[in-house]
């Protein structure tokens, strides 16, 4: 890796602790000045809470968990996981996936048919293969 | 603790239907405190081709939408240094199994001093930092 020198203005305080922390851990100045640099740009502490992080979209891009029966099967993907999950409940899965009546009543929603909604990315009169978008935060 | 998320943990986390979701979801949740999720725009760009071929451009914009709105998601990126080291692992023997794709998320968590990477691609990029641990792990602490 190619590194540039440069300087830095911070206030005194700021540097009277940075030189105290250096020398409390036995490193440079310049050191620590990195670290923290890189932490910043790649996101190294962003301090999401708990119940923050659960929720972020990033979990969601696709909409809720649903049935297994709805999940479009995996065409090859190289990137797709496992066949086989051992955390899923197999047991619960099969039974639902056999009794359409065990159906949750947003999976019986007529409105919320895969086949019917295109999902939030679609455009009036395209028709659209993909699976139904649209669930949590988008 | 930040994880590096490459293209196959990135699918595997916004698909529900992905055979990986449940796993990669709860592995990254069980973490207290919560992670910092890394990845490039190399392996953004194979995820959101990835969502593409699999369920069309709808679900791919889904996904785009998805990353832009998520703040536990920072995306590095290769820049020419990192792109170098990328290329010059491709053509290093030492790496002989992996794709290009890997070769940047290996010189990418190399670069970043990343400790922790989550991936359900069966290709052998994790073993080849040493020290990486393969997220998710089994209950018995094994990697997957």
């Amino acid at each position: 890796m190619q590194f540039i020198t440069t300087n830095i203005r911070i206030n005194r305080s700021a540097h009277r602790k940075l030189r105290y922390m250096a020398a409390e851990r036995g490193r440079s100045m310049a050191e620590l000045v990195r670290e923290a640099v890189d932490e910043f740009l790649t996101g190294g502490d962003m301090g999401l809470a708990a119940t923050e992080f659960r929720g972020d979209p990033i979990f969601f891009a696709l909409g809720p968990d649903r049935p297994q029966a709805l999940r479009p099967r995996d065409k090859g993907w190289r990137g797709t996981g496992p066949r086989h999950d051992p955390d899923r409940d197999p047991a619960r899965s099969s039974a639902r996936d056999r009794d359409p009546a065990r159906s949750s009543a947003r999976d019986r929603d007529p409105a919320r048919d895969p086949a019917r909604d295109p999902g939030p990315g679609a455009r009036a009169g395209e028709a659209v293969a993909a699976p139904r978008l649209g669930g949590g935060l988008l | 603790m930040r994880v590096f998320i490459d293209a196959s943990a990135l699918l595997a986390l916004a698909d529900p239907g992905n055979d990986g979701h449940h796993a990669a979801v709860q592995s990254l949740r069980r973490l207290d405190p919560p992670p910092a999720l890394i990845t490039t725009d190399f392996a953004l760009a194979e995820a959101l081709a990835g969502m593409h071929a699999r369920h069309g451009r709808p679900a791919a914009e889904s996904l785009q939408r998805s990353i832009s709105a998520s703040r536990a998601l920072r995306v590095a990126h290769v820049d020419p240094d990192l792109f170098r080291a990328a290329w010059n692992l491709y053509a290093s023997p030492d790496c002989a199994a992996l794709d290009f794709g890997d070769c940047t998320s290996l010189a990418a968590v190399r670069a970043l001093g990343l400790r922790h990477a989550m991936t359900f691609s069966t290709s052998p990029w994790v073993e080849a930092v040493a020290g990486l641990r393969r997220l998710p792990v089994t209950a018995a602490g094994a990697p997957r």
